[in-house]
This record gives C-alpha cells, structure tokens and sequence, in this order.
C-alpha cells in the first residue's frame, strides 16, 4: 500500500518537473538558438501521464462504487 | 561545439558560489559549466559532448537537477530545455539586449521559491452530498410540471439534474472561492486555473517568500482538514519556472 503511493506520488513529481522544464522558463528564440530534436515526443509523454493521474483517480473511485465514468 | 544555457543568474551576489555551482553543471555535463557574463548577471553554460538528436525524458530530469543545485547558490532564472546555442559573445550580446527585462526578473523572484496546489475532488463523491440538498429542493416543483404524463416526467427528471448540476457547481466554485481568498493572503505572485478538468479543480502555482513556506503547508493542512473529501497536492520549492515568461530575441 505504501508503495502504492510512493510511486504515485513519483509520477506526479516527475510530471510536474517535465511539465516545467519543457513548458516554461525564459524562452530562446532567433537565429542563435539550434532548436533540439524530439522534444514534442517527450511532452506527448508528459500528456499522457496527466491522462494517467486522472484515470487512476478514476478507476479508484470506480473500484469504490463499481461505475466508471469518462 | 554546441552550448546549452541553462539558466541566467544574479552572479552578482554570490561570487563565492561560482565555482561549486558549476561542479553542478560537470556532474550533469562530464564537463565544468561556465558563466558567460554582463555587469552582475550571468548565463550558465555546459558543453554538449555531442549533438543533442535524441532527447530523453532522463535528458530533461537531469537539466532540472542542474537547475535545482544552481537554484542553491543564485537568484535564478530557469531557461526553458533546448536553448542551445554556438558561441559565447551571441550570450553575452543577448545578455547585453535584455539586460534591464532581465534585471527586472530576477528582483521578482529574488528570495522566493515556486510552489504548485492541485485540488482534485471526487466529482461523485461531492455529487452524493449535494444529491441530498438536491433533493430537498426537488420538494419545490412548478405545479404546471407536476404530474405522471411521459412528457412532464422527461421535463421533471432534466429540472432535477439541471438544479443538481447548478448546486454542484456552486459548491465548486465556493471552495475555488476561499482557497483563491487564502493564497491571496499569502502572495501576490499566483496563477489559478479553476476546472482544469472535472477532477482538477485548482490547479494555481504561486511565488512565495522562502520564509513563509510553513505557512503555506499549515494552510494546505487547514484547508484539507476543512475539505476532507478534496485531494489536495501541494509540490516545490521549485525554482521559479513558471514567473518567468520572457522570450529573448
């Protein structure tokens, strides 16, 4: 059960540092900047891990009453 | 070869730091980060061993590392991942450009950390609750929609969910209300989006002096004691990510 949460709480923690580093700060533009590859493959990444939270929240809730919602 | 900018510091303050605060940059790099500087602020640089094609999501962690250890010595402003640059005198011109906007900054967030608050609620859960007050108000039907006919049945049942929504809502944006009014109390620094989704119902960061960040968690305590069906999230010190929306040209 610990565990459980633990790891939770570890993927939101890591969502919530991608989410930053990927999505916000001082932004770099023009001609001096050499734009990194890939990175929108990431933040498909950090899309799909909010998804995750919210299904999880529901599956508990669904686990709970038996009805799931989406 | 390829420099990556990790953050602009207020170098100005902490001579003493420089040189451990670049170690951070070497244990993430292989090798020693560097500042580029202008007057008292400065751009933090790390050399790329090799051109940077394939992105990790373990690339992205470690920046964020590098940025936390720097955020140790220096009032900082994080850069978003993938600023990279070739030479040191475009930094330095770049530096030079923004140096009043950049200044600006870092006197905003000078001794203060990021914090983030989730609210989650169970949408069915609270729906339960006002079901009851709901109902209550379900004693109060318009005469001319009384009655067993298929028609004011159908007009009767979408009355009744139309009043629960509204009354769901309410309570919603009450809640939304008073934690608003509480963080407001704290900070001026703060951004709050309410109804992210119909589980996240507040999702604010907000910029708070180092000092008062008890206080903060004494607030989430007193607030998840008061909201006992709410799930409440609170994350950081962050460095301050989200307080720095410039784009440098």
């Amino acid at each position: 059960m610990q565990e459980n949460i633990y790891d939770r709480n570890k993927n939101i923690t890591i969502l919530e540092v991608l989410d930053r580093v990927l999505n916000k700060g001082v932004v770099l533009t023009g001609d001096i900047v050499i734009s990194v590859a890939d990175i929108d493959l990431i933040y498909v990444g950090v899309r799909l891990l909010l998804s995750s939270v919210e299904t999880m929240e529901k599956l508990k809730t669904a686990k709970k009453t038996g009805i799931i919602k989406f | 070869m390829e420099k990556m900018i990790y953050a602009i510091v207020d170098s100005g303050k902490n001579q003493d730091g420089i040189s451990e605060a670049m170690n951070c940059v070497s244990i993430a790099m292989g090798l020693p980060g560097y500042l580029v500087s202008y007057k008292d602020i400065s751009a933090v640089l790390g050399i790329l061993k090799e051109k940077t094609s394939n992105v990790s999501q373990t690339d992205a962690l470690e920046y964020a590392h590098v940025i936390e250890k720097l955020a140790l010595y220096f009032s900082l402003l994080p850069m978003r991942y993938g600023a990279i640059v070739k030479t040191d005198d475009d930094v330095r011109e770049l530096l030079e450009k923004n140096y009043e906007a950049l200044r600006q900054n870092l006197q905003k967030v000078e001794n203060k950390d990021e914090f983030s608050l989730k609210v989650f609620w169970d949408y069915l859960k609270s729906g339960k609750k006002i079901k009851k007050e709901a109902e209550y108000a379900d004693s109060n039907i318009p005469e001319a929609m009384q009655g067993n006919s298929v028609h004011k049945v159908y007009l009767m049942s979408k009355l009744k969910e139309h009043r629960f929504e509204t009354m769901l809502l309410q309570h919603a944006e009450q809640i939304m209300g008073e934690i608003g009014r509480q963080i407001a109390k704290l900070t001026p620094f703060f951004n709050l989006k309410k109804m992210s989704s119909q589980s996240l119902i507040i999702d604010t960061v907000l910029l708070l002096e180092k000092s008062r960040q008890h206080e903060l968690i004494q607030l989430t305590t007193e607030i998840q004691n008061q909201y006992p069906e709410l799930k409440l999230i609170l994350t950081g010190p962050w460095p301050p990510y989200s307080f720095v929306q410039i784009t440098l040209e």
